[in-house]
């Protein structure tokens, strides 16, 4: 029978949750509790076998089997050695093994080992890092850049390979491919579920697969898709970490947008005032250059009257400038109101179109005019005047000094208004372009004008209820077309 | 017969007024629309004293006025004027090594730049 004292040791050895291992100084099995068997996945015999038998199946389960030799060769070497580290054993559980001599009156006699199951921290410590490095890295606006980092750290941390993609409506595009084995290429397709914003877990020919949204206040932004070590099944804490990250990763993307979609305004901004500085500035030349020269009597008599048509011209260019500013200014503020009476189109083209003869004569193109019968309806007059000379205008100023046709055409309960010119015609993909604000469908550097006159073009039909298009009919010219309710539509 | 300053410039009324300007200071002045009517006309043998050049023109701009115009051995030399209501004329000029006059351009301005560049009128 055993001794209290030897029952309580024993009770207590196999109580801890600690595997415990004992040698002699020659390196035999002098004892090992239940627990030990149980981390190692031992059969007793192991235990009862020599040393070398029992290295060589823990050799088996370990990550790196090269440095564990090479440790406990180092403690066989110095009895005195006392030591604590971390054991990664192949199937992703962490060790952490302590050791110490065992003495018997100052002597050393053997060696004594704890083994302490430590992945669960280990797990949480490594998440919780990759969560950190990663948000640390996606705090950059430079964000396929950043996605190209986080893949990395995913990959060195716990996955065998990571692919992020960004996606816009729907479609992705893969910003970061990476894998531990660069011969293995990772491309796979983005998982349907997490196009619809859930994350998931799957598994194709036997590997383990994680995949994760981005999401965004716009919605699914981008996606993450994760394959795990080989050998290993990911967990559900995994996937949660890989949401974590996704959400991140979501949150930056969106800032990064806000942040570009702010420097392109602010670019927009300094290119219209650059150019409406330009514009304003062509007329005041002229204005006042005529104005000099006249004060000065250096106009011969004959080119007084030049010099004042040119003064009248230039004046009338300064205040369509500002008419269009005050109107952008209305369109933006929600100010821009109509006044309707019965209007006849063809009249206001006819008057719009004499207005602009002397500008017609000067490029050389010819205007004719196909007008029916009055065209009437319930319209803005002044507002209607406005898009008529403007389209009349561009079609002067792009028309390369060919002829233009004006045509108004009266349909049942609408008019049509198609302005076509012979010119520089329109590229397809700059046509949706020309109607947004400070846009033009030609380089600034070559033609002027503010950018905005098809934009207000466009504001005042949609608000007599109509709508404007553009077609280029063959590879020259450009063709208007305006269809115009005779009521507008209540808004 | 002194040789004439050029006016290379597409908006007509600056075009006139410009070209008011200088036959009234004395100067022979010849105008073109633009870059590529310039070209064409120094093809035909003209040989300016002067170019009086702006930037923003169609078919052809300043910039790339200058180049063909450098190409020929007669015009390495002519002196450029930029005129232009552009915020970077002063910033192009130099980097084309040319002189500037921001648009509005006054009169006495004009005229000193002139006379400094070609001497005044014969």
């Amino acid at each position: 029978m055993a001794s209290p004292h030897t029952s309580f040791l024993e009770a207590t050895v196999e109580a801890t949750a600690d595997g415990i291992l004992v040698v002699d100084r020659r390196g035999r099995v002098a004892f090992a509790n239940e627990r030990f068997r149980a981390l190692w996945d031992l059969p007793p015999s192991v235990i009862d076998a020599d040393e070398g038998t029992l290295v060589t199946t823990m050799l088996a389960q370990v990550e790196d089997p090269h440095a564990f030799r090479a440790e406990l060769l180092e403690h066989e070497a110095v009895p005195e050695r006392q030591s604590k580290e971390l054991v990664r054993l192949r199937d992703g559980r962490v060790l952490e093994r302590q050791s110490r001599p065992q003495r018997v009156g100052g002597h050393v006699v053997g060696r004594v080992w704890t083994y302490r199951d430590v992945s669960d921290r280990e797990r949480l410590l490594r998440r919780t890092l990759l969560l950190s490095d990663c948000t640390r890295l996606l705090a950059s606006l430079d964000i396929e850049a950043a996605l190209r980092g986080v893949a990395e750290l995913t990959v060195r941390s716990l996955a065998e390979a990571c692919a992020i993609d960004l996606l816009f409506e729907k479609r992705p595009k893969r910003v970061a491919s990476i894998s531990r084995d660069p011969r293995r290429s990772f491309t796979p397709r983005v998982h349907e579920r997490v196009l619809g914003g859930s994350a998931t877990m799957y598994e194709v020919d036997g590997s383990s697969y994680i995949s994760v949204p981005f999401p965004s206040k716009d919605g699914i932004v981008g996606a993450m898709t994760l394959r795990a070590l080989i050998g290993r099944r990911f967990l559900a804490e995994d996937l949660d970490g890989a949401k974590e990250l996704g959400r991140r990763a979501g949150l930056s993307i969106e800032n990064a947008t806000l942040y570009r979609r702010a420097q392109e305004a602010v670019a927009a901004r300094d290119e219209f005032l650059s150019i409406a500085s330009h514009e304003i500035r062509g007329p005041v030349a002229a204005l006042h250059l005529a104005a000099q020269m006249l004060r000065r009597g250096m106009v011969r008599p004959e080119s007084r009257d030049k010099a004042f048509a040119i003064i009248e011209r230039e004046d009338r260019r300064l205040a369509r400038f500002v008419d269009e500013l005050l109107d952008i200014t209305r369109i933006r503020s929600g100010a821009l109101v109509f006044s309707f009476s019965p209007v006849d189109l063809g009249e206001i083209v006819r008057a719009a179109a004499a207005r602009l003869e002397p500008e017609l004569a000067r490029s050389g193109s010819h205007l004719s005019l196909f007008a029916e019968e009055p065209v009437r309806g319930q319209w803005d007059a002044f507002r209607l005047d406005q898009v008529v000379t403007n389209l009349i205008a561009n079609a002067i100023k792009f028309g390369l000094g060919r002829p233009i046709d004006v045509r108004v055409t009266n349909l049942n309960d609408h008019a049509r208004l198609i302005v076509q010119d012979r010119g520089l015609g329109i590229p397809p993909e700059a046509r949706e372009r020309i109607f947004t604000p400070f846009a033009r469908g030609v380089s600034a550097r070559h033609y002027g004008g503010l950018g905005l006159g098809l934009y207000i073009v466009k504001t005042i039909i949609e608000g007599l209820s109509g709508e404007v298009r553009v077609e280029s009919p063959s590879s020259t010219g450009t063709r208007f077309v305006i269809e115009l309710p005779k009521t507008p539509r209540p808004r | 017969m002194i040789s004439p300053v050029m006016l290379v410039e597409d908006d007509e009324d600056i075009r006139e007024v410009v070209a008011m300007a200088l036959t009234d200071l004395g100067y022979n002045v010849v105008t073109a629309v633009d870059g590529v009517d310039a070209l064409r006309q120094m093809r035909g043998g003209l040989r300016p004293s002067l170019v009086l050049l702006d930037m923003m023109m169609p078919r052809m701009d300043g910039e790339a006025f200058v180049g063909a115009m450098r190409q020929h051995p007669d015009l390495v030399e002519t002196p450029v004027l930029l005129m232009s209501g552009h915020q970077k004329v002063h910033q192009i000029a130099q980097a084309l090594h040319l002189t500037a006059l921001v648009k509005p351009v006054g009169l006495d301005e004009l005229r000193n730049t002139v006379t400094r560049l070609v001497g005044p009128p014969g």
